[in-house]
């Protein structure tokens, strides 16, 4: 079996910060959602959005479809996501627990609660893409920015590699460390990784061969658990995005 | 790849609301009692809910007396409870670590937005990992799985997939979550936290109940158990996730996802739906959640329910829903399930919701047959399933 990575899609910051993204900067259909995603959610989506979009997967074959405002997938594929995240979710805890504090709850807010979970912007994927397969995150805690996101792409490889999905998506999404944690007393512990999303869609190659489809390079899991790809060791998403723009 | 290890449970040991053990929450089921009381963790008069299951000796006040470190979580606490549970020749060396949580020490970052000086590394399950590294002498291979509240259900299953692909011999699978003002807000502001204790697949039920817990299984390839006379407990013949595809926070109506994982973890397992004995359900008590798993059990055992009963309960209405706990407390009890061939009756059901007639009660039911089914579902559409074998192994 040869597994190969057809898309890519990153959101990187500039300047020390994410961008604002708006819903036109990733789709090209009405969502009337995603303006409401939290930051994390957003880069995290916007990055699956891309790397779909640059494998020629992110609508389905039917023609009349015209974004989640219309319904679900007719037809959800066996596809699965998983993020690598150190930080996951945090900005957005510590907003939502800024919203209970005043009012020891009262003015707690539903909606931003329903994104306090670092796994939350997995299902805004697999709804706008119609993503059935297995998804969860991994949290990396001594990941630094070279090795982010190795531990996704090695369990996207398993699943794969095992027969459960013909298709994975799979990459890391980090907000970086809320400011808050300067104040706590591990603090200089703790990781530095920098914010942004990369995700790749990893396919089986034979599948994706046969409909005449673009490959930036086979990605493999070798017997010993580590990561090459086109026959250079991965340590990392920064390695892969010099490989594959290579 | 070839699955051609089998996978054998070689401990398992929780920590509910119920007791400090496994035996204690097993016999609290049996007894059918229940361990959600009125919340003193925090004031919760201004939520739709007073009600909670706490682990015993989790208190400030409690810890403080015993001299805890007052800059870690009180998720620390928790897990050096559980693990009095868990010697240490239980758990190889070389045993890869799985975590799952879904908010960790949230308590911690509770206290720092209040100005309270903590360890953040509790915050990031960084400190559950180390501290269960540090016990064990594990060598920290592994990862902290995060899926709502089928965390441990998913790390459980990635777990056998990667013994029985003869990717790793050992795995230490541990999990918990606490009850918290975070979460306790965020259930009650969504309006899904029951006013009284919660009631699953009840005709009346209205909302789910938090609790807190932890729970800690060591899976091991076959020949390592027999090898090192290992105690062969139970045996993880199936494995799924699956994901809705549908909403955020409420399970698809027709239970699509968790259809899927059922029957993939069927498939995964070469059983059919009579092989199944029984199911341990996520079984919130809250409306859509339990209609959903009753719909998704009839249609993926509808054949099998033709034939012959198939008990089915939630552990939720004795210790609350232990959030990414769940699913590893479930399956720590699921030993016990299999071993004494009894399915604990679910505390809280007295009106049937019409759908769950013959297949849940509020006493236990005998299991009658090898194979029990657990499956857990949680906010962004996940679904885990796994199946359990039990009997001469």
């Amino acid at each position: 079996m040869s597994v190969h990575v057809t898309g890519v899609g990153a959101v990187f910051a500039k300047d020390g910060s994410l961008p604002e993204l708006k819903r036109k900067d990733v789709f090209d259909w009405q969502d009337q959602r995603f303006g409401r995603l939290d930051h994390f959610s957003k880069i995290g989506l916007a990055a699956t959005a891309y790397a779909l979009q640059d494998a020629g997967l992110d609508k389905p074959k039917d023609s009349a479809w015209l974004g989640p405002d219309s319904g679900p997938w007719k037809e959800k594929r066996d596809v699965g996501l998983i993020a690598s995240t150190t930080y996951g979710c945090l900005h957005t805890d510590i907003e939502y627990f800024t919203s209970v504090l005043p009012q020891r709850g009262l003015s707690a807010s539903p909606h931003l609660f329903a994104y306090t979970l670092p796994s939350t912007f997995l299902g805004e994927a697999a709804i706008r893409f119609g993503l059935r397969g297995p998804s969860f995150v991994v949290n990396e805690h001594h990941a630094s920015n070279t090795t982010h996101g190795l531990e996704a792409l090695r369990q996207a490889l398993e699943i794969i590699q095992d027969g459960e999905c013909a298709s994975m998506l799979a990459g890391a999404c980090d907000p970086g460390s809320p400011a808050l944690f300067g104040a706590a007393t591990d603090s200089k512990e703790l990781a530095h990784v920098d914010a942004g999303a990369v995700i790749l869609v990893l396919e089986n190659w034979v599948k994706g061969q046969s409909s005449g489809r673009k490959s930036y390079g086979a990605i493999e899991l070798t017997p010993e658990g580590s990561l090459v790809f086109r026959g250079t060791a991965l340590d990392g998403m920064g390695t892969f995005l010099e490989l594959s723009h290579a | 790849m070839s699955f051609s290890h089998k996978v054998i449970v070689t401990h398992a040991a929780a920590v509910t609301g119920l007791g400090a053990t496994l035996d204690a929450t097993w016999s609290g089921l049996l007894a059918n009692e229940s361990a959600i009381r009125p919340c003193t963790r925090f004031d919760t008069s201004t939520y739709c809910s007073g009600m909670s299951s706490c682990v015993d000796g989790l208190d400030v006040e409690v810890l403080d007396a015993a001299g805890t470190d007052s800059t870690s979580s009180r998720l620390c606490a928790l897990l050096d409870i559980l693990f009095a549970d868990v010697p240490k020749e239980a758990v190889p060396q070389d045993a890869m670590l799985l975590t799952a949580t879904t908010k960790a020490g949230v308590d911690n970052l509770e206290r720092l937005q209040q100005g309270q000086a903590c360890r953040a590394g509790d915050v990031l399950s960084l400190g559950m990992r180390e501290q269960t590294c540090v016990r064990y002498g594990l060598r920290g291979a592994g990862y902290t799985v995060s899926a709502a509240c089928a965390s441990s259900t998913i790390a459980l299953a990635r777990s056998a997939a990667a013994i029985s692909s003869g990717r790793a011999e050992a795995v230490l699978v541990c999990c918990a979550d606490l009850v918290s003002e975070f979460v306790f807000s965020g259930f009650s502001a969504l309006r899904a936290l029951s006013d009284a204790p919660c009631k699953p697949f009840d005709a009346e039920r209205n909302g789910l109940t938090l609790g807190e817990g932890a729970a800690a299984l060591v899976l091991m390839s076959e020949e390592r158990a027999r090898r090192e006379g290992r105690p062969c407990l139970a045996e993880l013949v199936g494995w799924s996730a699956a994901n809705d595809a549908t909403h955020i926070t409420a399970p698809a109506r027709d239970g699509c996802g968790l259809i899927h994982a059922m029957e993939q973890a069927l498939t995964r397992a070469k059983l059919e739906p009579e092989d199944i004995a029984g199911i341990s359900a996520h079984g919130t008590g809250t409306v859509y959640n339990d209609l959903m798993e009753l719909t998704a059990t009839r249609q993926v055992f509808a054949s099998a329910l033709e034939k012959k009963s198939l008990p089915m309960n939630s552990i939720k209405g004795a210790i609350g829903h232990t959030m990414g706990a769940a699913g590893g407390i479930e399956a720590a009890l699921a030993v016990r399930v299999l071993k004494e061939r009894v399915l604990p009756g679910t505390v809280g059901f007295e009106v049937p919701e019409p759908s769950s007639q013959g297949l849940v009660r509020n006493t236990s039911q005998e299991l009658r047959g090898a194979c029990l089914l657990s499956c857990n579902s949680g906010f962004g559409g996940v679904n885990g399933v796994i199946i359990l074998r039990g009997g001469a192994l």
